[in-house]
């Protein structure tokens, strides 16, 4: 932290805090502390080789490339909802206390799983009607992926547990 | 390729495969991992729970970057992205874990009204701090991150109009003056 804080690069002029408020900004700045983010970015580095091999694996076994349901607002029964692109598919999600339940609407799947960032796949049990459930021994980023058969696959954006 | 890379050269070159793709992601990680952990800590999450929600930030990033319209606009939108599945988890966990070493609670406050040392600045600021409203702790510590975010990630962070950054930064300097114990001298 810098004994001044300047105001961003993006600040109206007639918006920019005074010499005072700047003084009592870096105060209040070195009275918080900063936070080391260097094992941060180390963690996240390996990311990107896990999208590319994640999609280096469809590729090599032929499958075509898995729809990405988006988020889509809060769900009025969900902590979340996904919608694929052409709205054949939304997935609800709720998650309490490492369990994931949800429902998948418009579209029957043969198979349930929540994928975490480690690449661990955890089946869920789910009715004729789509609702799942499972509890997933691990926290952080996890996806909700479905094969519906017949070459069509859907995972949704990913999510913290 | 280094620090002063435009984001839209860091989109381009992660969309090619290669070494430059590697590297860009490298230098996206440094510039924005940073900011985006401020976004998220300025929700009272603990460390862990701030760590995840960077990390599920960069996972939809690295699905979505080919959509993203503005390649100047990466910060903001990857301060959205925390600030979303920040609320989220904050609205859906009935306790969220307390960021740690934030003093939750006025701390006892030195009776004498001569000058404040440094350190005793520094708690008597901490303890006014707690004692701001929940939107303007979050508004001032992301206007005090190292390094420092632009109005538009912060704007982005809040969900809030930019205009209204300005204005709302200055009552809650107020508030907080009126919060700190008198012999304080910072900000007078």
């Amino acid at each position: 932290m810098t004994d001044d804080v300047s105001p961003p690069d993006d600040v109206p002029s007639d918006d920019a805090p005074d010499e005072r408020d700047r003084a009592l900004l870096a105060a209040l700045g070195r009275a918080l502390g900063t936070v080391d983010d260097t094992d941060l970015i180390a963690r996240c580095a390996g990311l990107l080789t896990w999208i590319d091999v994640d999609a280096e694996l469809a590729a090599l076994l032929e499958r075509p490339p898995a729809e990405l349901a988006g988020t889509r607002g809060d769900a009025a029964a969900a902590d979340l909802e996904f919608t694929v692109d052409d709205g054949t598919c939304v997935i609800e999600v709720t998650v309490r206390d490492g369990t994931v339940r949800g429902v998948v609407l418009g579209v029957t799947p043969e198979h349930v799983a929540v994928r975490s960032v480690t690449g661990e796949l955890h089946d869920a049990e789910f009715d004729a009607v789509g609702a799942f459930t499972i509890t997933v021994p691990v926290s952080g980023s996890a996806r909700v992926e479905l094969d519906l058969g017949e070459e069509r696959r859907i995972h949704t954006d990913w999510f913290v547990i | 390729m280094n620090v002063d890379t435009t984001d839209a050269d860091l989109l381009a070159a992660l969309r090619t495969p290669g070494a430059a793709r590697e590297r860009a992601w490298q230098v996206l990680l440094a510039r924005h991992t940073p900011k985006m952990a401020g976004v998220a800590r300025s929700f009272d999450v603990d460390r862990a729970t701030a760590d995840d929600l960077v990390q599920t930030a960069w996972l939809r990033f690295l699905e979505r970057h080919d959509q993203i319209r503005d390649p100047g606009s990466v910060g903001p939108w990857l301060c959205m992205v925390v600030r979303n599945e920040a609320r989220r988890l904050v609205t859906r966990r009935r306790v969220v874990p307390v960021a740690d070493g934030w003093d939750r609670t006025p701390a006892e406050l030195p009776e004498h009204t001569a000058a404040l040392t440094a350190d005793e600045d520094a708690v008597a600021l901490r303890s006014a701090f707690a004692r701001l409203g929940e939107a303007c702790r979050q508004l001032l510590t992301l206007m005090t991150l190292d390094p420092p975010l632009s109005y538009d990630e912060i704007a982005a962070a809040l969900d809030r109009p930019r205009g209204s950054l300005g204005p709302t930064r200055q009552r809650c300097l107020d508030q907080l003056r009126k919060l700190l114990p008198p012999g304080t001298e910072v900000g007078r």
